[in-house]
């Protein structure tokens, strides 16, 4: 996935002032910035959700747009806050992202899930009454649905206990292993140490950065 | 298309699981308005809101005929149906104004019933209580002003005739001619019913009274279920419906199967009530719920209801604020609607604004297939 040059702003204030990356695939590319820097933005960008106000997304070097069945089928995509109808059980959610998936969603691949990340046995509960940990579980689940090739994680490990960030980790691993490519944001400085590629977003602008040299960008 | 019933299916499932709460909160607000009105109506008016105008009547005269002349008074129509007349003495008449337990007090002179016959016209004197609202006081006056200038025109005919005997040298057919004229008078004038066709109109049109206010009151009450359900609803722009705009599933279509849920399940959910409400006053006001006019109209009314509330709670929004002004126009709309004081008692321009406005066909069409 490539972007170039993505500008966004919200009335006078300008969060993106020309981001430009790229996310090789089979490779975790992590962002990271201040509070406020513009990373939920992009990562919004990219999947779709918002609209930039100017620059080119690039999937496979064709160049894509927003409201292509191509993106949203690639992607995957976990927003900071959980995508997920709180008055509904989990399995009613999952039953929801399902019916969104292109194809069939064979039954085994959605239990496989579930257990991967502990969800079954909170399955029949009331999103509103999980813990912030477990709802970032079902998001995940729900975002792994149909299959994506591109995972877009917005601050991932967030609410997530000890346990279950090394599961992610161990996920991630697993997925840039099979080809996938994961973008991140993250404050994690573990997390951050695992990404491939890291890109600093500072003023509007992404930088690539060495892990080493994060402190120096800021 | 599978997503769109999964989203429907969910949509439907999740509103059905709030009408309990919804019903709960509904019913308890309920009360606290009913209990607000019997104390606001208690303060305002006193303990006779309902009641007829107690009048007491004190006669300085002969109490037989004194009796005859209230009886008289009484019976006439604009009286009987506001008023109630009780023969006391002076003491108590007093005592009764300042307890509050009489309106006013009619003290009857001496030499009354002659005065009317020989036109000497002794008057009558009226005492107003002062514990009383500002309004049964006014009506009393109208009203015995009304039955004085009833008197005073039938006395007017009855003297120009005696005039009339004299000036043509008939005095001789006096006695006679006055009590020709007594009897026409009572027979015409004072019965209503000989002159008019006996046609009754209500502020209320078809309806009585009673079947107007039920009506009314469980539309007022099923808004309140309704708006109180549509605070369940999501908007569009929460991260779940804008992560399904970007797979396809368009925010348009969203929508519709939000509000076409929503509109099914107050339907289905307020037929409860409403079966309940009618069938329950049916004795008592004549409502014919369980027939097929009457579940189909209440069916129709409260799809009708269900769609204007959701689609006014789209545009405030489904926050505390929103919810807010979303229940200040549903109030505007059901006060122009005659919901609270029928149309006619309502300023001309705002009677005719009424006519147009979506509860008084609600109302209308409500009252049409159940009466």
């Amino acid at each position: 996935m490539e972007a170039d040059s993505i500008y966004k702003s919200y009335g006078k204030k300008k969060v993106l002032k020309g981001i430009s990356f790229t996310a090789p695939e089979g490779k975790c590319t992590g962002f990271i910035g201040a509070n406020g820097c513009g990373k939920s933005t992009l990562f919004a960008i990219l999947a779709g959700v918002e609209k930039a106000d100017g620059g080119i997304v690039s999937l496979h070097g064709k160049q894509i747009d927003r409201r292509a069945r191509e993106l949203s089928a690639a992607i995957g995509y976990i927003p900071q806050e959980n995508a997920l109808m709180e008055d509904l059980a989990v399995k009613d959610n999952l039953a929801l992202y399902r019916s969104l998936c292109p194809g069939k969603v064979e039954n085994e691949y959605v239990e496989k899930l579930c257990e991967r990340f502990s969800v079954q046995s909170f399955e029949k509960e009331k999103v509103s009454r999980l813990s912030g940990g477990m709802k970032k579980r079902v998001s995940i689940v729900c975002a792994l649905l149909h299959r994506p090739e591109i995972l877009i994680m917005d601050e991932p490990s967030t609410a997530l206990d000890l346990i279950f960030k090394e599961e992610l980790e161990s996920f991630i691993r697993e997925f840039t292993g099979e080809g996938g490519s994961v973008l991140l944001s993250s404050h994690d400085e573990k997390e951050i140490r695992q990404c491939d590629k890291l890109y600093a977003i500072k003023d509007g602008v992404a930088k690539e950065i060495q892990y080493e040299s994060w402190r120096d960008f800021f | 298309m599978r997503a769109g019933g999964t989203f429907f299916r969910l949509e439907m499932k999740r509103y059905a699981k709030a009408v309990p709460i919804v019903f709960l909160e509904s019913i308890l607000f309920g009360i606290m308005i009913l209990v607000f009105g019997i104390f606001a109506s208690k303060y305002v008016y006193g303990e006779q809101a309902t009641g007829k105008i107690k009048v007491g009547i004190v006669s300085m005269e002969d109490e037989k005929l004194s009796g005859m002349l209230v009886d008289f008074v009484s019976s006439m129509d604009s009286m009987k149906e506001s008023c109630s007349f009780e023969m006391m003495d002076e003491a108590a008449a007093y005592e009764g104004l300042k307890n509050g337990s009489i309106y006013a007090a009619v003290i009857l002179p001496e030499g009354l019933i002659d005065g009317i016959m020989n036109g000497q016209n002794i008057p009558a004197k009226v005492v107003f209580g002062t514990s009383h609202s500002r309004m049964e006081t006014d009506v009393f006056r109208e009203l015995a002003k009304a039955g004085g200038r009833l008197l005073a025109t039938a006395q007017a005919g009855i003297y120009a005739a005696d005039e009339l005997c004299v000036l043509s040298e008939h005095g001789d057919w006096i006695g006679e001619t006055e009590d020709y004229l007594n009897r026409a008078y009572l027979q015409y004038a004072l019965n209503r019913d000989r002159v008019f066709d006996a046609v009754e109109v209500q502020a209320t049109g078809n309806y009585s009274l009673l079947q107007y206010y039920c009506s009314a009151l469980l539309l007022v009450f099923l808004s309140f279920i309704g708006l109180t359900l549509a605070g369940f609803s999501n908007g569009t722009r929460t991260a779940v419906c804008r992560i399904m705009e970007t797979k396809g599933f368009a925010r348009g279509w969203q929508l519709f199967l939000d509000v076409f849920a929503y509109t099914m399940i107050f339907t289905l959910s307020g037929m409860v009530p409403a079966v309940l409400f009618l069938q329950g006053t049916a004795q008592k006001t004549g409502f014919t719920i369980m027939s097929f006019s009457g579940i189909a109209g209440t069916l129709m009314v409260l799809f009708a209801m269900g769609l204007l509330i959701r689609l006014l709670v789209m545009i405030t929004g489904s926050h505390t604020a929103g919810l807010g002004v979303s229940f200040l126009v549903l109030l505007i709309l059901m006060i122009g609607s005659g919901l609270f004081i029928p149309q006619a008692f309502l300023p001309p321009i705002a009677e005719r604004v009424g006519n147009y406005l979506p509860y008084r066909f609600f109302h209308e069409m409500l009252l049409k297939s159940i009466c």
